[in-house]
């Protein structure tokens, strides 16, 4: 049934429907709320090793699926608490406080990661994780969670897409335009942040247990700057402002890379062991610079806020 | 007995500043208020360290471990120092927070080693080339990536996110150029000198030697000569400098060579300490970005003291818990901690 | 005593100091300034208009701190349309902004530093210069600008471009946010500036009647476009309306 897919393209196409997720959120918090948040890899990676450390570690009295249930909830809700946390960290100080606070968060889960390895096996790493179903061959179990993962990705699309349409949105994008003049106006935009970052970086834990039980194996090299970056570089190059941004974008740096040149491209075979990864990273970096210098607001171009105002007042 | 103002090394470096007009008993007072005082700015950054040299030299020979951390923190910690100025010369001078300014680091470190290995000279003696080279980098960085930028009136949050990307770009093309693998320096190992009963390596002393040369330069062509006035006027309001007579390029490229420069001697100090590896400059950035911020609350020189304070901190802690992870992680969660009672005002004191 | 310096034009009053020709100027896509010309002799010549009328654009267009559009700008017989701000400065300009006219994490003994790293007259005599136009300064200069009062900090600004050793003086609203008492004393001193020091000024104001006392000539500026420079004896009231189209 699926001869067409190999494993290597079922991964290839997981890792880009994660980084359209984590962009799409990325969207919300840099995007329209303009609140710095360099600690992506921080939240997802606290997902990857809650749910890690509670599903190897713990001896549940039950088993699949609620024992992935219980696991990840949990590690949804770490992620929720700590961005509520970090938003909170960061709510009275400006963009380079807010780059040091994420940035120093996710340096933290990195460090805990690899320092406490009596819990999350440190650099050698954690496994004992696997699919909380059995429906055949190992491909088979890859596909249906990759099917499962593009799901909640797809729900993520959906709920910014409602964000953008919804009265919440609205003061997000207030509150990125002109804080003061939303404060002015009675919001509180220290409430506004607080949610938003308890919601999205929930959602990046989940993401994070999803690629928990793919790979079922973490190591803290999975937890670096590189995937906030590669998030980073998707949105950006498709249009920070915009919601289909990360999914355009993505399609474009992680896919391109990931999938077209990795198996439909014929390179030399010693290329895709260290120039491919490495030339990838550079692009990426290149990305950045070359669109925000040349086309800011990305290939999507500017939030179009009168047809955003229209369709708020047609919901209404 | 006479060691002591050697061994702390950093600490020591101040004794040539004229300090007489700053004399200050109201150091501990000051600290805890970091309200920039309008005439006495440098004065807690200067009576602080003094204070705390004192206190930190008795103990030095009560206890080994003090003995220790202090040595080994102010030497091998001092590429940080280096570091951490040079970030914070464009973070206060230019008001840019420059992620990619950790790749002039890493590159320093990859410069000493071509140099070294292309002309056969000693580490000593490549030290400064790499610093300049770095600095050049520095310098085609800001023509082509930072001043285009800033043309364009890329603001906050774009441009540190251009940093990130610049900083990724040159962290992996420089791997096409110097390869992918860590790579060492081939110099004879160096002689170690014992500095309190505890050996170092020469170059280790070189190091805290440039940080010390190089803070006080830095300092005093920054507060007593006309081109320090002119970067200083122009960091403080950049149209009406320029309409004063400020030749807003030369002053900007300046400042980005010297901290270029600096950057460049970390690097190579870092490097020959381990290894350079393309990871070398981003490893840091966390820990320059937090001494940095930190350490604005006063002038530049409070970036040094800090950094020199975070070097012995961390050393400390790291032999005290056997784990370098461990005395990282508690060192960025007091940093946050800081960050966060400080506020707003933290943040918005460290520029300029 | 004003009345009597107002008689005195000095015969070299015909040579232009400052001459702008077509100017249009503005704001990425926004233009501000449409079609200007006048000239600026060795006088004083100010500027009205309402809020939002171009003034502060055409002085920043002047100090070439925005760029111009269209037309020219001549300093004392040379085109410097395209000149940067710094070598306008070198050449004589001296620019006074309205807002940050100082450098605020500078001490005022720095801010006048700033100002006379150009020019070719000794520091110490500039010096002692500003300080008899603005005693004030005198015992305060270890202050940082930054903390000084709006009456203060004005006079900080036009020391440090007096440092300069200006041809032209542009002076944006320099009595705007003052006390009337601070208000009258700093017309005078303008007006002692340019007698004293054979400065040409440029200044702005929105108070007509205050501003017309010492100016030699005056145009009215409305939405960008500029009326006819006129003898300021000759500024009636019925003109004034109806230069100001109300």
């Amino acid at each position: 049934m699926l001869d067409w897919l190999d494993a290597f393209l079922i991964s290839g196409l997981f890792g880009v429907v994660q980084i359209i997720g984590l962009g799409l959120l990325v969207h919300l918090q840099m995007g329209l709320t303009r609140v710095a948040n360099f600690g992506v890899a921080g939240f997802w990676g606290l997902g990857l090793y809650v749910f890690g450390i509670l599903y190897g570690k713990v001896d549940w009295p039950f088993g699949d699926p609620w024992q992935f249930l219980v696991c990840a909830i949990a590690a949804t809700a770490a992620s929720a608490l700590a961005g509520l946390f970090v938003a909170w960290l960061i709510s009275d100080l400006d963009v380079d406080g807010a780059l040091v606070g994420t940035l120093g968060f996710a340096t933290v889960i990195f460090l805990l990661a690899t320092a406490w390895s009596d819990l999350t096996g440190g650099a050698a790493g954690l496994g004992g994780l696997g699919f909380p179903y059995d429906a055949g061959p190992a491909k088979t179990n890859e596909f249906i969670w990759f099917v499962l993962t593009t799901a909640i990705v797809a729900g993520i699309l959906a709920y910014v897409l409602w964000v953008h349409r919804s009265p919440y949105g609205r003061l997000l994008i207030a509150v990125g335009t002109n804080e003061p003049l939303a404060r002015s106006l009675g919001k509180s935009s220290t409430r506004a942040k607080l949610t938003l970052f308890t919601i999205t970086s929930g959602m990046m834990g989940l993401l994070g247990v999803m690629q928990a039980v793919m790979f079922r194996f973490i190591i803290p090299a999975n937890v670096t700057i590189n995937i906030t970056l590669a998030a980073l570089a998707g949105l950006i190059l498709g249009g920070i402002t915009r919601a289909w941004g990360a999914v355009v974008g993505v399609l474009f740096t992680v896919a391109l890379f990931d999938i077209v040149i990795q198996f439909y491209v014929p390179l030399p075979q010693e290329w895709y062991t260290q120039a491919i990864p490495v030339a990838r990273e550079a692009i990426f970096g290149l990305a950045l610079v070359l669109v925000l210098l040349f086309r800011p607001k990305g290939m999507l171009g500017e939030m179009k806020r009168p047809q955003l105002m229209r369709r708020i007042h047609d919901f209404k | 007995m006479k060691d002591t103002g050697r061994g702390v090394g950093v600490v020591g470096d101040d004794t040539p500043q004229e300090t007489a007009p700053t004399p200050t008993s109201d150091a501990p007072g000051t600290a805890s208020a970091p309200t920039a005082d309008p005439a006495g700015r440098q004065r807690p950054a200067w009576a602080i360290p003094l204070l705390a040299a004192a206190v930190v030299a008795i103990g030095a020979f009560v206890s080994e471990f003090i003995a220790e951390s202090l040595v080994i923190g102010a030497t091998e910690n001092a590429p940080l120092v280096l570091a951490a100025l040079g970030f914070a010369l464009l973070y206060r001078l230019n008001g840019l927070l420059n992620v990619a300014f950790t790749e002039t680091v890493t590159l320093g470190g990859y410069f000493a080693i071509w140099i070294t290995s292309t002309t056969g000279w000693g580490f000593a003696a490549a030290v400064i080339p790499a610093g300049i080279l770095s600095g050049l980098l520095s310098v085609a960085t800001y023509l082509l990536v930072f001043r285009p930028a800033k043309k364009r009136n890329v603001d906050g949050l774009e441009l540190i996110v251009i940093s990130f990307g610049l900083a990724l770009f040159l962290r992996h093309a420089l791997q096409f150029v110097f390869g992918f693998r860590a790579r060492f320096f081939e110099t004879p190992p160096p002689n170690t000198i014992d500095v309190l009963g505890v050996g170092v390596p020469s170059f280790r002393l070189l190091a805290v030697a440039s940080v010390a040369v190089l803070s006080f330069a830095i300092y005093q062509f920054i507060r007593r000569t006309s081109y320090g006035l002119q970067i200083r006027a122009l960091a403080s309001n950049e149209g009406l400098a320029e309409s004063s007579g400020v030749r807003p390029l030369n002053v900007t490229l300046l400042i980005w060579f010297v901290a270029g420069f600096a950057g460049g001697l970390a690097g190579a100090f870092f490097g020959v300490a381990s290894a350079v590896t393309p990871l070398l400059g981003t490893r840091q950035l966390l820990l320059i970005l937090l001494v940095v911020l930190v350490g604005g609350i006063w002038d530049l020189l409070g970036v040094v003291w800090v950094g020199a304070a975070t070097g012995i901190a961390l050393t400390a802690m790291t032999l005290w818990l056997g784990s370098d992870l461990w005395a990282q992680l508690i060192l960025i969660v007091l940093f946050l901690g800081l960050l966060k009672t400080r506020g707003g005002r933290l943040t918005a004191g460290s520029k300029v | 005593m004003p009345e009597t310096a107002a008689e005195t034009p000095t015969p070299t009053t015909a040579e232009a100091v400052l001459t702008i020709s077509n100017l249009c100027s503005g704001y990425g896509s926004v233009q501000v300034l449409h079609d200007l010309s006048f000239e600026v002799r060795n006088e004083i010549f100010t500027i009205l208009g309402a809020n939002g009328a171009g003034k502060t654009t055409l002085l920043r267009t002047l100090a070439h701190l925005l760029p111009v559009t269209s037309g020219s700008i001549g300093f004392r017989g040379t085109d410097v349309t395209h000149a940067a701000a710094h070598e306008t400065a070198r050449l004589g300009v001296g620019y006074v902004p309205q807002e940050a006219a100082v450098f605020p994490d500078l001490t005022i003994l720095e801010n006048l530093q700033v100002g006379a790293m150009i020019g070719d007259r000794a520091f110490d005599e500039c010096l002692e210069e500003v300080f008899q136009t603005f005693p004030d300064l005198r015992s305060k200069t270890h202050l940082r600008a930054g903390n000084l009062s709006g009456g203060e900090s004005r006079m900080v600004a036009c020391g440090r471009a007096l440092m300069q050793d200006p041809k032209v003086l542009l002076l944006d609203e320099p009595t705007a946010g003052l006390s009337p008492l601070y208000v009258e004393q700093f017309f005078e001193t303008i007006e002692s500036i340019h007698r004293t020091r054979n400065v040409a000024v440029l200044l702005t104001e929105q108070n007509a009647t205050k501003a017309l006392g010492i100016a030699d000539r005056v145009m009215v500026l409305s939405l960008g476009e500029g009326s006819t420079p006129v003898d300021a004896a000759e500024m009636t009231k019925e003109r004034l309306k109806e230069a100001y189209k109300l």
